[in-house]
């Protein structure tokens, strides 16, 4: 089961962003830039994205004192969300595909 | 210089984390900075997180034992600041001086500013109210107890609310009441500057029909000529200024209608669709 969210731009441009690469590893920073978000606004995202059981968050498998670096946290799309993640944009292409710019404006915005 | 500035910014953004998150989200911010490349990109990391709004969603989602606790706060607030308010009020409006015309006229204006922020910061409070209570009920919810409690108020004193009391703050509440409900439908449907503009109408409303058989309604400025040259608009304006009920409403409505406004709805869950790819 996975919790409804409200799919406000910044929320699909995260989703857009972990759709293209669904078995990738996203980074903090690497999603920041595929989504062109700030950090401040990213964060609470993937934070509210996890708590619905959209996304899952791992820690990189690193020895911190051996890499020179502490480990980083990374995020991909669970099983269960990535089809409705898939679902959801699509119909929001469509939407934006078939509607006048106003009419999408509201609903991507509500 | 830069590393420990942004090292701070980042313990500034923890603390606005439910603190369940604050370890671990600093913890990953760190790294994340860590390999940030350049000294502008990491400043500004950190000052974006230090600066945006913080993680705020758990507190909107219903949470067993949360919305009652709300609910109970919402009813302290609303059957008691205004109850605690009349009486003080009546301490500095009862009587006017030279001596104390200038300062009665300051604290008019400064209270009704100080109805407006304390609305809005117990509707801050209490936002988990409409998750029992559907927005539009709210006022209802809001405006109910507040007549409950001022018709109760003059039997407190050992003495019954006469006719006219009784006719006054019942046409005040159902207006208040009819009128917010209104505001409450037009902020549901994203209208936001308009609703607040038909919560400024309820307040003038609301509180003509609150003073239908009192002196302000067929007010005369004889006796305030030392005060205001007899000018009887200047003299009505603050007589209407330094009435309790005017304050005690304008806070109701403003609570109100934020209330409403900062609703949403709870997550529910859906049904996971298999997996496709």
């Amino acid at each position: 089961m996975i919790a409804e969210i409200r799919l406000t731009v910044p929320v699909v441009r995260v989703l857009a962003a972990l759709v293209a690469d669904p078995a990738g590893d996203h980074y903090g920073m690497t999603l920041m830039q595929a989504a062109g978000l700030p950090s401040g606004t990213l964060y609470p995202i993937l934070a509210r994205l996890t708590e619905a059981g959209w996304l899952e968050k791992r820690w990189e498998e690193i020895d911190p004192a051996a890499a020179g670096r502490p480990a980083r946290a990374y995020y991909r799309l669970t099983p269960a969300a990535l089809p409705t993640a898939r679902q959801r944009l699509a119909e929001l292409h469509e939407q934006t595909r078939t509607a006048p710019p106003h009419a999408v404006a509201t609903e991507v915005t509500a | 210089m830069i590393k420990r500035l942004c090292g701070l910014l980042l313990s500034v953004a923890a603390r606005r984390w439910p603190a369940r998150l604050r370890d671990e989200m600093l913890t990953e911010w760190r790294a994340e900075l860590h390999a940030t490349p350049g000294t502008l990109r990491r400043w500004r990391y950190a000052a974006s997180l230090a600066t945006s709004r913080p993680h705020r969603q758990p507190a909107l989602v219903a949470a067993p034992g949360r919305n009652p606790a709300h609910a109970v706060l919402s009813f302290l607030l609303i059957a008691g600041l205004p109850a605690a308010y009349l009486p003080f009020a009546v301490s500095w409006t009862s009587a006017y001086s030279v001596d104390t015309i200038a300062w009665q006229t300051w604290a008019a204006a400064a209270s009704i500013v100080a109805a407006v922020v304390l609305g809005l910061g117990c509707a801050r409070l209490t936002t988990g109210v409409t998750q029992l209570i559907r927005p539009t009920f709210v006022p209802l919810w809001t405006i109910g107890i507040a007549l409950a409690v001022l018709l109760v108020w003059p039997l407190a004193e050992g003495r019954l609310p006469d006719r006219a009391t009784v006719i006054d703050l019942s046409c005040w509440a159902l207006s208040a009441v009819v009128l917010c409900t209104l505001a409450a439908r037009v902020a549901l449907s994203g209208r936001a500057v308009l609703s607040w503009a038909v919560v400024v109408v309820a307040g003038a409303v609301a509180f003509w029909f609150a003073n239908m058989h009192n002196h302000l309604s067929h007010f005369s400025a004889l006796g305030m000529e030392y005060f205001f040259d007899g000018r009887f608009l200047t003299a009505y304006v603050f007589v209407v200024a330094v009435q309790p009920l005017l304050h005690v409403n304008v806070f109701l409505l403003v609570y109100t209608h934020h209330l409403v406004r900062r609703h949403r709805p709870a997550e529910k869950a859906v049904p996971s669709q298999p997996a496709t790819a």
